[in-house]
């Protein structure tokens, strides 16, 4: 599958959910809503941990170093239990007078002994860990399993900020494991850590860049979610076995055994553990926070078991595991995305490209939002927890790096979604089952299972999607209820990622899926066999950049990413929402017209040019670099089509034709 | 068009509403004092705490470094650690008037021996924060307050039955006067202290003009009268 076809669905999507009115007052239809969480003035709202008490009280941190509880989410009072820690962001609410953080320097409990409602001990549990006061030195957490034991992860610092090592806890060091970017300078930066109720830390498994979610399974089980970037091609869901590699090199060299730089990948690419689950990067977000698990008996809906993994974008994904072959794999589906478009295009530039995350496959995760009304998702959706009313509470903090903190809350509406349930490996396929009983006739049409996989390399500078590749369906077997389907699959091989794209598919009163896409991870099947091939590079050669120009897919883009600000007759102007900030001292808030002549017009410009002003964005011009979003083919496509559409005196016949 | 407008319905939709304050959210203690947070301090090991024992006394404890980095008038100020994307250490006032740069500076059984300092924690008390800390495994509790002119620092050292004498080096100041109670002077500056005894220092900044004091001594001291 290239990522023009792959691109065409998409497009017509977005237009079929453009026809849905988003802003009516009547009954949304939402199956989950989003709520809002009134916090008081004088609390930071960058809530950075989540957590209810045994007997119900909200418990929230915050990362300018506070604690706070409620006992009455929706209207409050909040009372302030601690404060002074610092970037706390990760809660574990005991009782009403013991609740643990896990701070940048430490583990912490927190107790009330005197039962004032205000934290008067703060106990050091374990600091057994290094820290050098860098800006993305965060200790992520925090749960407990079933022995009391903690489970927490340290992540790793950033070159782009200062170290300080002055009287540091433990020796520094600043070698490489390998290329990595993001040194381990201290001890069990890169680990997840576990720390006893007497307070005795174990290291547990390390390679993880930034574990920023930590999760204990109904069995008892840790994963942990990492984050996309060098080496960690996309962002991951893994199961944590005790002594494990999984990836990232750096923190490799705080391991016992480790006896110096490792220069060959391919050495640490047999000693990887591969994730259960990956979340490709871009259509699942950018980065994942905590994974949670649905113990909520049905009162959250149709996913009881389930994982949700909240993701730094508005986001939330849904992950259902099961085990094959003795490991966990499975397959991940957005759940709750917000509608972001022209607001996530215009805020992806430099710090802010977070908010629609970087990289090719970025495309579909903002083209493909299923249509919501009511309160939007913010993003930052960073620790989340089932309420004991079975709401999911998402504490919401971008740090810094983008605009939105707070408190939300997502309440099944009690109406079924019409979602995929889940996706099974069977012997020689997926089993296929939904929320709701389908559309017999589209469950059974081949025109509706458009499948294709693709996978990612081990290498020291990530990795896109390579050996991507369409999916021979050889059979389709709907069940009679309508809420399964098995599908055969021609080539059905250990690792790849089977994304499905379900087309047009409804449910038997004709609902549309709300989020027709997912990913199943095949690290197995079902007789164990596993993926044999190299980690380090492509099966398949990458298409030719230079293919022949589409006209009609250089319009779909433009729909889709140019005309909110050219304009369907591409004569540009006003930006929308500028009318709003006029007198906010921007210099330009007005797209470029294709339709002037002359030498300085914009289509005056050759090719090249062109390609690289789409590529880079116009310098100090308020338009987004697509060269994240759009592949080069792609670029030169929509390029063909404004000199065909507009390059002319008159409205060319294509131009009439896109809405 | 449609697509357009709505996405700007959703853009205008955006919740801009953080909150209302909630009526008993003013129980909280902000207004009490000694406030401890752990923060970026200049001149200090990484996650310091900036303490302040009034609106208008702080200091910097360095659990890293071993002891109290520097004591001012005025209030630290936090803004710039917490809004900088990339952090930047907190605001000491200009007023600092007691300053110590030695390393574990405490030490137990002998003034060489080697120091294993282990950070444990701090708790509230009334007008008090007791931080405390283990050195090769012996338990010590150390109390900030402040005077009740306003003025000066107290602070108390309870160190272990079971760790051998204490050894304290003590820095000279040019703006405050330290005296000590609790020990003997061994050479110049040099102080040793008994096994399960306290060290009590006082710090006043010299500008400060008072003829004794007015700290409430703990009369179950043992070493109360002997010093005094
Ligand atoms: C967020 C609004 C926005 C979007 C979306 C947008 N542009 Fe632009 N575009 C602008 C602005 C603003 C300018 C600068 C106008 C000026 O020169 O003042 C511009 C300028 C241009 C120019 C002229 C550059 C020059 O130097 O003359 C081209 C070509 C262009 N855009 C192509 C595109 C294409 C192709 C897309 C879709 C892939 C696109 N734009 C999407 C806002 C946008």
């Amino acid at each position: 599958m290239s990522a023009t076809s792959s691109f065409i669905p998409y497009i017509s999507l977005a237009f079929v959910f453009a026809v849905v009115p988003l802003c009516s007052g009547e009954d949304s239809g939402n199956s989950y809503e989003i709520e809002e969480i009134h916090l008081p003035q004088d609390m930071n709202p960058e809530i950075s941990g989540v957590a209810f008490t045994p007997r119900g009280r909200l418990v929230v941190t915050n990362r300018h170093g506070d604690v706070w509880f409620t006992d009455h989410p929706s209207e409050g009072p909040w009372h302030r239990y601690a404060f002074g820690l610092h970037e706390p962001v990760g809660i574990l609410a005991v009782s009403d007078r013991e609740i643990y953080v896990t701070q940048r320097p430490e583990l912490t409990r927190l107790l009330d002994t005197d039962g004032d409602g205000v934290a008067d001990r703060y106990e050091t549990v374990n600091d057994d860990w290094c820290m050098t006061d860098n800006w993305h030195e965060f200790t992520f957490g925090l749960h407990r399993d079933k022995k009391g034991n903690f489970l927490l992860a340290v992540g790793m610092p950033d070159m782009a900020g200062p170290f300080n090592s002055r009287y540091p806890r433990l020796p520094l060091s600043e070698v490489k494991v390998q290329k990595e970017q993001k040194p381990s300078l201290g001890s069990y930066q890169g680990w997840v850590l576990s720390i006893s109720p007497e307070g005795k830390m174990i290291p547990v498994a390390s390679g993880f860049r930034q574990p920023a979610g930590i999760g204990i399974s109904p069995d008892d089980e840790v994963f942990v979610t990492d984050q996309q970037g060098d080496y960690i091609a996309t962002s991951t869901l893994a199961h944590i076995k005790p002594g494990g590699f999984y990836g990232y090199p750096a923190s490799l060299k705080w391991r016992e055994d480790y006896r110096g730089p490792i220069p060959d990948i391919e050495t640490l690419a047999a000693m990887r553990i591969p994730e259960s689950v990956s979340l490709p990067h871009g259509a699942l977000g950018g980065s994942p926070g905590e994974p949670i698990w649905d113990t909520t008996g049905g009162k959250f809906g149709p996913f009881e078991g389930q994982v949700f993994i909240g993701d730094f974008t508005k986001l939330i994904s849904r992950v259902f595991l099961e085990k094959v072959a003795g490991e966990y794999q499975g397959a991940a589906f957005p759940f709750i995305r917000d509608a972001v478009g022209l607001e996530a295009i215009q805020a992806n530039s430099g710090a802010n490209n977070l908010t629609i995350p970087a990289g090719k496959e970025g495309l579909k995760y903002f083209r493909d939002t299923p249509p919501r009304s009511g309160t939007p998702l913010r993003p930052g959706n960073m620790r989340m927890v089932f309420a004991p009313d079975g709401s999911l509470y998402s504490g919401q903090t971008t740090r810094g790096w983008g605009k939105g903190d707070g408190l939300q809350r997502i309440v099944w509406s009690g109406r079924d979604p019409v979602e995929i349930e889940a996706i099974r490996l069977t012997k020689d396929g997926f089993d296929i089952s939904f929320t709701t009983e389908m559309d017999a006739a589209k469950l059974a049409a081949e025109e509706t299972w458009k499948l294709s996989r693709f996978r990612y390399l081990y290498l020291p500078g990530g990795s896109y999607r390579v050996d991507v590749t369409d999916c021979r369906i050889t059979s389709i077997h709907p069940a009679a209820d309508g809420r399964r389907v098995s599908l055969k699959i021609e080539a059905l091989d250990p690792g790849y990622i089977y994304e499905f794209e379900p087309w047009e598919l409804v449910s038997s009163t004709g609902k549309p899926v709300e989020n027709p896409l997912a990913f199943y991870t095949l690290n197995r099947l079902l007789d164990g066999r596993r993926f044999e091939g190299p980690l380090t590079r492509a099966l398949l050669k990458e298409k030719p950049s230079n293919s022949e120009i589409n006209l009609t897919a250089g319009a779909q883009v433009y729909s889709a990413f140019c005309m909110i600000c050219h304009q369907a007759d591409g004569r540009g102007g006003a930006l929308p929402g500028s009318e709003a900030s006029a007198g906010s001292g921007v210099v330009s808030l007005a797209a470029a017209n294709f339709r002037q002549r002359g030498p300085d017009s914009p289509l005056a410009k050759s090719d090249e040019d062109l390609v690289r002003i789409v590529t880079h964005g116009p310098e100090g011009k308020p338009m987004p670099p697509f060269g994240g979003v759009l592949s080069q083919e792609q670029i030169r496509n929509v390029i063909a089509y404004l000199r065909s559409a507009f390059g002319k005196s008159e409205p060319s016949p294509e131009q009439k034709s896109v809405k | 068009m449609r697509l357009l407008l709505a996405i700007a319905c959703l853009l205008i939709a955006m919740p801009l509403i953080q909150g209302e304050p909630s009526e008993n959210s003013k129980q909280r203690a902000e207004e009490r004092y000694p406030q401890v947070f752990r923060t970026f301090m200049p001149e200090a090991g990484p996650s310091a705490f900036a303490v302040q024992l009034s609106p208008n006394l702080g200091l910097c404890y360095d659990p890293l470094r071993g002891g109290v980095n520097q004591i001012w008038r005025g209030r630290v100020d936090l803004t710039p650690t917490n809004l900088a994307k990339i952090n930047q250490v907190a605001m000491v006032p200009e007023a600092v008037f007691y300053e110590e740069r030695l390393v574990q500076p405490l030490h137990l059984g002998a003034i060489d021996a080697p120091v294993e300092r282990r950070f444990k924690g701090y708790r509230y008390e009334k007008d008090v924060v007791i931080f405390e800390y283990t050195i090769n495994g012996h338990l010590i509790s150390e109390s900030l307050r402040m005077t009740s002119d306003g003025s000066s620092v107290e602070r108390i050292f309870r160190l272990p039955k079971d760790g051998g004498e204490a050894f304290l080096p003590v820095e000279p100041q040019s703006k405050s006067k330290v005296s000590i109670e609790g020990g003997s002077e061994q050479s110049s500056g040099l102080w040793t202290f008994p096994a399960g005894g306290e060290i009590r220092m006082f710090i006043r900044p010299r500008d400060v003009i008072i003829s004794h004091l007015p700290v409430k001594r703990r009369t179950s001291s043992p070493l109360a009268h002997s010093c005094s």
